[in-house]
């Protein structure tokens, strides 16, 4: 990963990202903006799944319509967060924080599979008065948690960044 | 007393030292900042775009407006207490900074119209009415150049 880091570094893009005034702050405000549709969308479905709150909509159709919000989100931040990395791959690969953070995103795509592939197959059911099977309760309940420290991992990267 | 002295001396003062010196406190402060961002900005889109019937007809405004306004003001409250800490804790970066004092600049009217928006969204039924469509479309971007301008204090 420090050779790919070494490597991305070096390239047209990655110097174009670091010496830019503008690149960063616009990088990060579109990251955020990206974010603010995941979690904005992701929250709702969690607390419904849940049974904390939406509990009158019916879940298969709320999942439906907040999807492709978080679909989208999720690209974005993406695709930003990948220009993001690629400004100063190096420190980033060596930030604590960051690493976490990959590895929470990776654990939050493990239970999106886990919710799809399995746990989901009797969502087109979930209408208002059936009650959410527990162990897609209990991924939601992940998917909250997870998303929430995806956040705060994220923010702490700045603060132990070094160089 | 000047700003500048106002900030200086809430610089140095227990409470904003006392942040300063936990290393979490700021970071932890900005991640309940940027979730309740998440929360008013996905709100004012969904409704914003509810009102033109363009996602969420299964639901009318007034079913969209009730949830979202409900979450909206616990987003603003999380936001206040958020915001008001970081800036006890960097007074100096923030209250003399000229793009923070936009941005509370453009928080009060903006925090009104959603207030005034919201009374009508959630009274409305299937249907928006047009005024209220494009107002929605007006203070989403009042919400955007608010968090425009919060992410431009760090490089000012």
């Amino acid at each position: 990963m420090i050779d790919l880091a070494n490597w991305l570094a070096a390239t047209g893009l990655s110097q174009f990202l670091a010496g830019n005034a503008l690149a960063f702050p616009v990088l990060e405000l579109i990251h955020v903006l990206a974010i603010s549709l995941v979690l904005g969308t992701i929250f709702i479905f969690d607390l419904r799944l849940i049974g904390w709150s939406w509990r009158t909509w019916p879940a298969a159709n709320l999942l439906e319509t907040l999807r492709p919000f978080a679909v989208a989100g999720f690209i974005g931040a993406v695709f930003s967060g990948a220009l993001l990395f690629a400004s100063q791959p190096v420190s980033y690969v060596n930030n604590l924080p960051f690493r976490i953070k990959l590895v929470l995103l990776g654990l939050a795509g493990i239970n999106l599979v886990l919710f799809h592939g399995g746990l989901a197959r009797s969502a087109e059911r979930w209408d208002a008065a059936v009650a959410i099977p527990l162990p897609a309760r209990a991924s939601a309940l992940v998917s909250l948690l997870l998303w929430i420290a995806i956040l705060l991992a994220g923010r702490f990267i700045g603060f132990f960044l070094v160089g | 007393m000047s700003l500048d002295q106002f900030a200086t001396w809430l610089d140095a003062t227990g409470p904003s030292v006392a942040l300063k010196d936990n290393p979490f406190a700021i970071p932890l402060a900005q991640s309940v900042h940027i979730l309740a961002i998440a929360f008013v900005l996905s709100g004012s889109v969904l409704l914003s775009l509810r009102s033109y019937q363009l996602f969420g007809t299964h639901w009318t405004v007034g079913d969209w407006g009730r949830k979202l306004t409900g979450r909206l003001w616990i987003a603003l409250a999380l936001l206040l207490a958020s915001g008001s800490l970081l800036v006890l804790a960097e007074p100096t970066r923030e209250l003399v900074n000229r793009v923070f004092q936009i941005k509370l600049l453009l928080i009060v009217p903006t925090v009104a119209f959603a207030v005034w928006l919201a009374r009508r969204q959630v009274r409305s039924g299937e249907r928006a009415a047009p005024a209220d469509r494009i107002a929605s479309a007006v203070l989403l971007l009042f919400w955007l150049a608010i968090a425009f301008a919060g992410r431009w204090i760090a490089y000012v």
